[in-house]
């Protein structure tokens, strides 16, 4: 009986102690001036929060939103019709030859893909000899091509799930009553895959918007996202209260977006 | 099932084992260094030699040097920071003192005039390597490049349009990169002036870079990517050194205008670091003639040691090195260098502050 | 939608997926050690693997991090799912959105986080840290992707095992686990596939000069101790992989009851 009891408690501890206690400690770093985890030099400031306002960051966090939106609409554009595709395929090992090779980039390790994009999208490339030269490195094109190639998988998959689990006969009955293919898409299949499509836009919104090696490689260092301001803060400029103020603001933001999908989804299931 | 959870049990022994040997080696020293920068055959040397395991880091800058020595994840026993950064440490007691009597190889007279005349005031570190930083280009692209940028110096890297069309890059450090605008304005590489910094910014702010990197700047150049950028010495002549080697047509050349900044790294000794001894005997290992040599012939940057540039300039097979009249910091004509002081850390952030702001 | 429109759009959607994975691939068979020119066909990078030593150490760490980061994440994973499915509706919906935050946040912030209380409780950082990390972000995906097969299960299967005569814990492992089997291996897959691939928050949570695959990657970019070595591994791992499932999906008999569910 002792397992049973003592899982869930500890589990939550564990959440406890490695999601709530670091939050705190940067929303109490947020208000300090300080150079790493000093906690014997620090000096209360809200210059941070004054920091923030500055239009310096205002590019980071536009270019986040909107080339991170720009590509998860992509990711949807493409991925809700390939996943429409994969469901209704009748074939079963068509389909599952198919999962298995959307999938499987995942499996290719992300900083080589990246990398791979980067040599492609300069001038000078391997592909040069069959007469090809791209230059792109440094555009906002090239960031969103390398977002939708990074997170793809993560947009088909969830809208895969929610559409594998209708029922075909509600499909029947919604035919039965004289509806036609695009009626039944409209107000029985799209309404019923919704759930897919938030779980997709998130899993690709908010990597895309907080990665800093993508922005990093394919940008040539110009375009700065929310993921490099983190990052820069933290590992060069050492201002740990000026990079926690942007994290806390992070968490917050997922925090109420996990709160809603959760509410959607009365299952819990929703993000896989 | 049973056989399910046995396969799984005996695989996680398996991995557990493998995970978790034994270390063979008596002694692990931890070195943080910056990339490529030091010769991995000396690692192996090392470790045979002493029966030692040698543990490696790398990072790309100095502040990343710094933060790493400060937050002391990992307790380093040799870091390699570039001289301000040295000092900065040094003031903020983040270094052990150097024991000079366990270093039998070291004797103070050792090294370049210019690096002595221009050492940090820190007295608890050993003199690595030294060099200037320039403009490596690529002649692939832009006919007449080597004239115009030998005509205009730091202007090149700053006046949009003085070379039509080329691609620029700059390095992705606050301070170097602040360092070429302040020597563009013939400013003193360590002002705290206002003015002075505001002008080095706006230069920043209005040219247009297309690539902001590290070590993939030489690599752009190489490839014809970028026409030209700010480097280090020694990522140009570390590609010269490459290209020579594979006996490939050499299309990037390198200049160094006479007002830059000299700079040198050293073996620092963190406060936290474990294997004080063992350090000292690497350093003394680093300081050996042949091993300083070694390592001279395969990074590319000019050693302060002069008995190691004198080796280089006996042997034939060097000179395309050593005739290179910006190869050795101590033998360049007409030479004003500057070195970094350290400046304070409130400095440091200001500049990345602004540093920033210009990239957008 | 058309046939051919379908078949297009799926084309392209492959072609965004594979596009930088050729690359690296042709690059793996590329003589030059310069990825922007070809000079002639090699297999030379597929035996530096081993003996490229730090390039090799980081391969088996990777290997080592992701295996025990899945077993015992999924092992607890299992475990905390089934205790999750007995709470009632609203308190499941609350450990839920706990369980769901680590999965959707930042991986930076999720990084930094780590490293920060890491660094406070003066854990000393190398493998243990990341593997502890990998741990963490792994559990939260076993979770989700266990509890729906334990609410598709008879909820009396269990009590009826007990009222036989079964112990708890005979229960779970003869009733439960089996019924939830697809769960648990998908979980485990998921649960793998991030860890072995992870970046950023290895990067954030490793020291004592550990790295794995990634880190290794990114630590050796752009400079001359960078292998292309490293495309030849990601090579065999994505085309072995792909060979192998294909294989196995040829070979089975034409209608799997169990999809892949991901």
């Amino acid at each position: 009986m002792k397992t049973r009891n003592i899982s869930l408690p500890l589990y939550l501890i564990w959440l406890f102690v490695l999601v709530f206690i670091p939050f705190l400690i940067m929303l109490f770093l947020s208000f300090t001036k300080t150079r790493g985890l000093d906690f014997s030099h620090l000096v209360f400031s809200l210059d941070n929060f004054k920091d923030i306002l500055d239009p310096i960051y205002f590019d980071a966090y536009v270019n986040s939103i909107v080339l991170s939106a720009i590509a998860s609409l992509l990711c949807l554009l493409i991925g809700y019709p390939v996943a429409y595709i994969l469901t209704n395929l009748k074939s079963n090992k068509l389909k599952n030859i198919l999962l298995a090779m959307f999938i499987l980039p995942m499996w290719s390790n992300m900083l080589l893909r990246i990398i791979g994009w980067e040599i492609l999208f300069n001038p000078h490339s391997i592909l040069n000899s069959i007469g090809i030269s791209f230059d792109l490195i440094g555009s906002p094109l090239a960031i969103i091509i390398g977002m939708v190639s990074t997170y793809l998988p993560l947009m088909i998959f969830p809208i895969y799930t929610s559409l594998n689990k209708l029922e075909s006969s509600l499909l029947e009955a919604s035919y039965d009553l004289g509806a036609s293919k695009f009626q039944t898409f409209k107000s029985v299949i799209l309404p019923l895959s919704l759930p897919g499509i938030y779980s997709g836009l998130t899993m690709t919104f908010l990597p895309s918007a907080t990665n800093f090696a993508l922005p990093e490689r394919l940008s040539g260092g110009n375009i700065n996202l929310l993921g490099n301001i983190i990052n820069s803060n933290f590992g060069k400029s050492f201002n740990y209260g000026f990079g926690s103020l942007l994290s806390v603001i992070l968490i917050s933001v997922i925090f109420v977006l996990v709160f809603f999908i959760n509410r959607k989804d009365k299952d819990g299931d929703l993000l896989l | 099932m049973r056989k399910n959870i046995k396969l799984l049990l005996s695989f996680l022994l398996i991995s557990f084992l493998i995970g978790c040997s034994p270390n063979t080696k008596n002694e692990s020293l931890y070195i943080l260094n910056w990339g490529d920068y030091i010769n991995y055959d000396l690692l192996d040397k090392f470790e045979k030699e002493y029966d030692v395991e040698v543990i490696i880091s790398e990072v790309e800058s100095n502040e990343a040097m710094y933060e790493q020595i400060k937050m002391n994840r990992t307790s380093f026993d040799i870091a390699i920071p570039s001289d301000y950064m040295i000092d900065q440490l040094e003031k903020e007691h983040l270094l052990k003192e150097i024991d000079y009597s366990l270093l039998k190889n070291y004797d103070k007279k050792m090294f370049s005039t210019i690096s002595s005349e221009h050492a940090p005031e820190s007295k608890n570190f050993i003199p690595y390597f030294n060099g200037t930083i320039g403009i490596m280009y690529s002649t692939k692209n832009i006919k007449d490049i080597k004239k115009t940028i030998e005509a205009n110096g730091w202007s090149t890297l700053f006046d949009d349009g003085l070379i039509k069309n080329a691609k620029v890059g700059m390095y992705n450090s606050s301070r170097d990169a602040f360092a070429a605008s302040l020597l563009h304005h013939s400013y003193s590489l360590n002002t705290n002036n206002d003015s002075e910094l505001n002008q080095a910014y706006k230069s920043l702010k209005n040219t247009k870079y297309n690539v902001y990197g590290d070590d993939n700047l030489k690599k752009n150049i190489v490839t014809g990517n970028l026409d030209y950028a700010l480097v280090y010495s020694g990522d140009y002549y570390e590609e010269l050194i490459v290209a020579t080697e594979e006996e490939r047509t050499i299309n990037f050349g390198y200049y160094v205008p006479n007002n830059t900044n000299y700079w040198q790294d050293g073996m620092v000794i963190p406060k936290d670091a474990k294997n004080y001894e063992l350090a000292h005997t690497f350093i003394d290992f680093m300081l050996e003639d042949e091993n300083a040599i070694e390592n001279t012939e395969y990074i590319g940057y000019a050693s302060p040691i002069n008995s190691v540039m004198d080796y280089l300039e006996s042997d034939n097979e060097y000179d395309y090195l050593t005739s290179d009249p910006f190869y050795n910091p101590n033998e360049i004509k007409n030479l004003k260098p500057e070195s970094f002081k350290f400046l304070g850390i409130e400095y440091m952030i200001k500049l990345e502050e602004l540093f920033t702001k210009s990239k957008s | 939608m058309k046939k051919s429109s379908k078949v297009l759009l799926v084309i392209l959607a492959l072609a965004v997926l594979y596009i930088p994975i050729l690359i690296i691939c042709f690059l793996s068979f590329n003589d030059s050690l310069r990825p922007y020119e070809f000079s002639g066909f090699t297999l030379k990078w597929y035996s530096e693997i081993f003996a490229e030593k730090t390039l090799y150490e980081a391969i088996i760490n990777s290997w080592i991090i992701a295996l025990f980061a899945t077993a015992i994440s999924t092992i607890c994973g299992t475990f905390i799912a089934i205790r999750i499915s007995k709470l009632k509706q609203k308190h499941r919906q609350t450990v839920m959105f706990l369980n769901n935050l680590p999965i959707v946040n930042a991986d930076i912030v999720t990084g930094i986080s780590l490293m920060i209380i890491f660094s406070i409780l003066g854990l000393h950082f190398g493998k243990y840290t990341m593997l502890l990390a990998h741990i963490f972000f792994c559990i939260p995906f076993v979770v989700l992707s266990v509890l729906p097969r334990l609410k598709m299960m008879d909820e009396n299967s269990y009590d009826a095992a007990r009222d036989l005569g079964c112990t708890h814990l005979q229960a779970v492992f003869k009733v439960i686990i089996p019924a939830i089997k697809v769960g648990i291996i998908s979980g485990a897959l998921i649960a793998f596939t991030m860890s072995i691939d992870d970046f950023i928050i290895s990067y954030y949570t490793t020291g004592d000069g550990f790295s794995n695959f990634s880190t290794w990657i990114y630590s050796r970019l752009n400079r001359r101790s960078f292998s292309p070595a490293a495309y030849a591994y990601n090579t065999i791992i994505t085309f072995g992989l792909l060979i192998i499932l294909i294989y196995i999906n040829l070979n089975s008999k034409g209608d799997n009851k169990h999809e892949k569910k991901h």
